[in-house]
């Protein structure tokens, strides 16, 4: 929708915290190594060939690359949180938008 | 057409990004109705849509002075606002929308205007606040 695109204008990337430099992904320690590859074997168990697939998955979404440094996690958390906090927050202006448009509507048509 | 069907169009051609037909729709509807905000809150709503923020607030404005108590107009016009960067202004705006409808849908969706306010960033707002 149209008013989609211009509340995109406004940059709510901003509202997030980008990550500083000093969190630069680190290497995969052995263990998440460990753990993607006793994860990839699992699912492909459960679906032949998938194991892979999930394996990708995971690297994808940048878990691969957290290390095991706890506050990684948490500024992860941090940012996903404020990232849905902004999404919820569109969300309910389009849908309060929409609601009040077709409120006129009904007045109008009275 | 009833002014409800043209108004209906209107918002059809607009939300399909044919702004020009959907201006039409809106210019005819502020003609059959001279005295109503329906035609200045559609056009105002098509120049929103197109990225003219100005021009939409310049139709508020006009809804506006012919119907001082129009919440909807107020709602959309600190809407406006907000993406136009006077977030002082906005936010009085929505406040009067959400005075005077305070339980309907259009004090809700200034008050999730307000609420979208309240997450954008703070040092942007003193940049980007113009004099109004």
């Amino acid at each position: 929708m149209a008013t989609t695109s211009s509340i995109d204008q406004i940059n709510l990337s901003d509202t997030l915290q980008t990550a500083g430099p000093e969190s630069q992904p680190k290497q995969p320690g052995k263990f998440l190594g460990a753990l993607g590859k006793v994860a990839g074997v699992a699912t492909n168990v459960i679906l032949p060939g998938a194991g892979g697939i999930f394996t990708d998955m995971l690297r994808g979404m940048g878990v691969g690359g957290l290390g095991s440094d706890p506050v990684q996690y948490l500024r992860l958390q941090e940012r996903i949180q404020s990232e849905a906090r902004a999404y919820e927050a569109v969300s309910s202006v389009l849908k309060a938008k929409h609601d009040a448009a077709m409120d006129s509507l009904r007045n109008i048509a009275r | 057409m009833s002014v409800a069907n043209l108004i209906k169009a209107g918002m059809i051609h607009c939300a399909s990004l044919r702004f020009q037909e959907a201006r039409d729709a809106f210019l005819q509807v502020r003609a059959l109705c001279p005295g109503e905000p329906h035609g200045d809150i559609g056009l105002g709503s098509t120049c929103f849509a197109e990225g003219r923020f100005e021009a939409a607030m310049g139709h508020y404005r006009q809804a506006l002075k012919l119907n001082p108590c129009n919440a909807y107009a107020f709602a959309l016009l600190g809407e406006s606002q907000i993406f136009h960067g006077e977030r002082s202004a906005a936010r009085l705006s929505l406040r009067r929308a959400c005075e005077i409808d305070p339980k309907g849908s259009y004090g809700r969706l200034a008050q999730r205007l307000l609420g979208l306010l309240e997450c954008l960033p703070t040092h942007e707002s003193q940049v980007q606040d113009r004099q109004i």
